[in-house]
C-alpha cells in the first residue's frame, strides 16, 4: 500500500517537473539572430522612415497621450485597458535612458518583428509585433533611424497592471508557440495594400475578434471586434453587407484623410489617431489600401 | 383604487429616468443628424467640389449652431443606465473636458458666421477648423 502511495507521488512529481520543463523551453525568448544588419549598410531614406511610422501607426499608443502636450513627443504612458489588465505604451524616444536611444538597429528589428526586448524577454503582443514580423529589412532599417532622429523625453516607464498568470511575461512564450511562431503568413505579401493593410497599418490586431488567451481568430480575419478603450466595437472593414460592401474606394480613401464616413458621420475613439497618421500618406497608398480591403474575404459580422 | 394610484405613481417614477434618457439620446441623435446634413454639402463646397454659394454656407451654419447649442443638456449629470447609445463614459468623468470641447465647436462656428466668407479661399480654412471638432470631440467622447 505504501509502495504504491509512494509510486503514485513519484510519478506526479516526474510529471510535474516534465511539464515544468516542457514550459520552461516552448515559453523560452528565442531571439533571431538579426545581426545581417551589421553586415547589410543601409542608406538611411529620411523620407521613407518617416513614410513607414506613419504607416505602421506609432504615435498612436507611444504619442504622449496627455491632451494638454504641445511637443507630442514619443513618451509612451497611453493605458490600454484589457481583460488581461492595463497596459502602458512604454517610452520609445531616443532618451538613452528612458527611451530606446541605446538600441542598436538590430535590437530595434528583434523587438519590432520578434517581440523581444534588448534584455532578451518577451513583449506582450499587445505590442503588434505579429503583425511587424512582415515589415522588409530596409523599412525597419528606415523606422529605426527616423525614431532616433525625434527628440528624447526622459519621462519613466510605467509597470503594467497584470492579472496572474499573464502577469509572467514568460507566458508570452507560450502565447507566442500558440499565435506567433506558427503564423509567417504576413511574409508573403502580395501587395502594397495588402502590406500597409496587415503588415505596417496592422488593421487586424483591433478589427478582428481575439480567442480568450488573446489569439487573433483567423475566419473572422477583420470582421469587427470589441475596441481595448472605452468599450467601444472597431467595426467589420470586409467587403459585405455588414461590413464595408456600399462603401467605394473614393469613400475609404476619404475616410482614411479625413475621418469622415460616405455618409458624412465621424470617426471616433482610437480610430482619429489612426486616421491622423494615416492621412499623411500619398493617395497612392491610400488607395491601394482601399483596393485590398475591398478584395479580402467577405465575412458576415451578424 | 388609492392602492392602484399609486402603485401606478411608484412604477411612474421608477421608469421616469429610463424614459427621460431615451429622448435624450433622441435629441442627441437629432442633433447630431442636423450637424450631419450641413457637413454633407459644406465638405464638398470646402473641397471645390461644388460651387461656392455664400448664402448657402451661412444659412447652413446657422441651422450646424442651433442644433448644437443645447448639445450639452441632453446629457444627464449622472452617467446613464440601461441605454443603448454611444457615448462614452468620458462624458461623465470628464464633464468639463466635454463641455469645453463643445464650446470650442460653437465658437468655432460662430467665428466662420461672422467672418462672413464671400470666397473659398476665406471659406476653407474656416471650415477645416469647425469640421476639426468632430474628430477631437469623438475621439475622447465617443465610443466608435
Amino acid at each position: 500500500m505504501i509502495n504504491r502511495q509512494k509510486k503514485n507521488l513519484i510519478g506526479f512529481v516526474l510529471l510535474t517537473l516534465t511539464v515544468s520543463a516542457l514550459l520552461f523551453t516552448l515559453s523560452q525568448p528565442n531571439s533571431q539572430n538579426e545581426y545581417f544588419f551589421e553586415a547589410k549598410k543601409y542608406a538611411y531614406d529620411k523620407e521613407n522612415g518617416e513614410l513607414i511610422f506613419y504607416a505602421s501607426g506609432c504615435g498612436s499608443c507611444h504619442e504622449d497621450p496627455d491632451p494638454t502636450s504641445s511637443t507630442k513627443l514619443m513618451t509612451g504612458g497611453l493605458a490600454l485597458e484589457t481583460e488581461f489588465g492595463t497596459f502602458f505604451s512604454p517610452n520609445i524616444s531616443p532618451d538613452k535612458d528612458h527611451g530606446i536611444g541605446s538600441w542598436s538597429l538590430a535590437e530595434f528589428s528583434n523587438a519590432l518583428r520578434n517581440g523581444i526586448s534588448p534584455k532578451g524577454t518577451h513583449y506582450y503582443p499587445v505590442f503588434p509585433y505579429a503583425s511587424y514580423q512582415g515589415m522588409k529589412d530596409k523599412d525597419v532599417a528606415d523606422l529605426y533611424h527616423f525614431i532616433i532622429s525625434l527628440e528624447p523625453s526622459n519621462k519613466p516607464n510605467k509597470q503594467h497592471q497584470l492579472i496572474f498568470p499573464f502577469s509572467l511575461r514568460r507566458s508570452v512564450g507560450i502565447w507566442k508557440q500558440l499565435y506567433f511562431y506558427n503564423d509567417k503568413s504576413p511574409m508573403i505579401m502580395k501587395s502594397r495594400g495588402q502590406y500597409l493593410v496587415e503588415v505596417l497599418g496592422h488593421c487586424a490586431e483591433c478589427h478582428t475578434p481575439r480567442s480568450y488567451l488573446g489569439g487573433l481568430k483567423k475566419d473572422l480575419h477583420l470582421a469587427g471586434s470589441k475596441t481595448i478603450k472605452n468599450k467601444g466595437k472597431a467595426p467589420n472593414i470586409t467587403p459585405d453587407k455588414t461590413g464595408i460592401l456600399e462603401w467605394t474606394e473614393e469613400d475609404i480613401v476619404n475616410y482614411l484623410e479625413t475621418g469622415f464616413t460616405p455618409d458624412f458621420d465621424s470617426a471616433g475613439g482610437q480610430m482619429v489617431s489612426v486616421i491622423s497618421n494615416l492621412s499623411k500618406l500619398s493617395r497612392d497608398d491610400l488607395t491601394s489600401i482601399a483596393k485590398y480591403l475591398k478584395s479580402v474575404k467577405q465575412i458576415s459580422s451578424n | 383604487m388609492k392602492k392602484l394610484y399609486l402603485a401606478l405613481i411608484v412604477i411612474g417614477l421608477g421608469t421616469f429616468p429610463a424614459v427621460s434618457s431615451e429622448q435624450n439620446v433622441k435629441d442627441r441623435q437629432n442633433a447630431m443628424q442636423q450637424v450631419r446634413e450641413v457637413v454633407k454639402v459644406l465638405f464638398p463646397m470646402a473641397k471645390g467640389k461644388s460651387e461656392y454659394d455664400d448664402f448657402l454656407v451661412i444659412s447652413l451654419l446657422e441651422q450646424m449652431l442651433e442644433a448644437a447649442k443645447p448639445y450639452a443638456t441632453y446629457f444627464p449629470n449622472q452617467p446613464e443606465v440601461g441605454v443603448h447609445s454611444e457615448a462614452a463614459e468620458t462624458i461623465w468623468t470628464d464633464r468639463p473636458g466635454f463641455e469645453k470641447a463643445l464650446a470650442k465647436f460653437l465658437s468655432d462656428i460662430e467665428a466662420t458666421l461672422d467672418a462672413e466668407p464671400d470666397s473659398l479661399e476665406q471659406f476653407q480654412p474656416l471650415f477645416t477648423e469647425v469640421a476639426s471638432n468632430c474628430k477631437s470631440c469623438h475621439q475622447v467622447y465617443r465610443m466608435k
